[in-house]
């Protein structure tokens, strides 16, 4: 039930009790201002008058007033509980109203939160990612310097060795047979070398004096 | 030492030296020896009285003398010679060659004759030490460096070195 159908139905009840309650005052109010006329008509009048006093008696009207107090008592219980029915129908349309709307709010809410950590999830997962490949080049180029470096590095121990190498053998050699060639020996060949240079020998030799 | 063709003194283009004469230490003792035995030819003449015994002359005095057919009792061929020998001394182109050891008088004998009949009949010698060749010489001349070593031959074959090193071919 609307509340405008309440209000109504009050409305009505007070309508017509205010009704009951003017018509009997209306009544009485007849009874008390009856006017001086002839014997005849007086004596209707009288007689008119004694039955309505005869039926509308004190009991009588109390018994009205009874029946009308417990009438308006009812209508207005029935109204009462109407109302109070309303109220609680109200009530729980309220709360799921309110229930429907709040969680509806809710889950709005809680879509869009889960939704803002989805995106920040998100550009955390994209600035790892970005990270990850950053790292990734740079290791590889750090890789690729070091692995250049170890090559250059291996390269000249390489080559230091091999120099260091052969200036031992060198010189083991040189020790070794050294001090076993006789200088005899060696005056034909030393000649012969003497032989091929003979002409820068000689110019620098009389270049030189 | 072979007897040669007696060369005069008037021809210092072609003076030559004997082949015990190798370095200007050589020479420098020639010169002062043959200084000394004037000097004793002209003390005996100063005291008078007959001609002196002159010192016995060393194998390279002998050989000059012989080569030049100088006769030292006479003083006029003495100072002759003293004075060529002088000169040369001055003059006589040398380098220096060096070996890894000590060479042998016949080893030295044998290429300075070499040396000058090839090169100039007055060359003489610096005789150096370097035991770190092993073998070969080493000469060093005005402005020049020559290496006939072995040290040089070894390392000029360092490539063959290091490409049996690597376990290849050179």
């Amino acid at each position: 039930m609307e509340l405008w159908q309440l209000v109504l139905i009050v409305t009505s009840v007070l309508a017509a009790t205010a009704g009951f309650i003017w018509n009997a005052l209306h009544l009485k109010q007849h009874r008390n201002t009856k006017p001086i006329n002839p014997v005849g008509a007086a004596a209707k009048d009288n007689l008119a008058n004694a039955a309505v006093q005869h039926v509308f008696d004190d009991q009588f009207r109390e018994e009205l007033r009874k029946q009308g107090r417990e009438q308006f008592e009812k209508i207005i219980s029935e109204n009462a509980m109407f109302l109070q029915s309303d109220l609680r129908l109200t009530g729980a349309q309220l709360n799921d109203y309110m229930k429907r709307e709040i969680g509806r709010t809710l889950k709005e809410e809680f879509g869009k939160y889960e939704q803002s950590i989805t995106d920040a999830k998100q550009l955390a997962v994209q600035s790892i990612d970005k990270t990850r490949q950053a790292i990734e080049q740079q290791r590889q180029v750090l890789s690729e310097e070091l692995r250049k470096s170890e090559e250059a590095e291996k390269q000249r121990m390489i080559a230091h060795f091999e120099q260091n190498m052969a200036e031992i053998i060198n010189h083991y050699v040189l020790a070794a047979i050294g001090d076993q060639i006789d200088l005899d020996n060696q005056l034909e060949y030393i000649i012969g070398e003497i032989e091929t240079n003979k002409q820068a020998i000689l110019e620098d030799i009389q270049n030189g004096t | 030492m072979e007897r040669k063709t007696p060369v005069p003194l008037s021809m210092p283009e072609a003076t030559t030296l004997p082949e015990s004469v190798v370095t200007k230490i050589d020479l420098s003792r020639l010169v002062q020896e043959l200084d000394h035995v004037r000097e004793v030819a002209h003390q005996a003449s100063l005291r008078g009285g007959e001609q002196a015994a002159l010192p016995a002359l060393s194998q390279g005095l002998s050989d000059l003398a012989l080569l030049y057919q100088i006769d030292m009792n006479e003083s006029a061929q003495r100072q002759a010679l003293l004075d060529r020998l002088q000169q040369v001394r001055g003059a006589a182109p040398s380098f220096r060659i060096s070996f890894a050891a000590e060479p042998s008088p016949v080893f030295l004998s044998k290429l300075i004759s070499w040396l000058r009949r090839e090169m100039h009949p007055q060359l003489l010698l610096q005789i150096g030490l370097q035991p770190s060749i092993a073998a070969g010489c080493v000469i060093r001349t005005q402005s020049k460096y020559f290496d006939f070593s072995l040290r040089k031959d070894l390392g000029q074959k360092r490539d063959t070195l290091l490409g049996y090193l690597r376990g290849g071919q050179p």
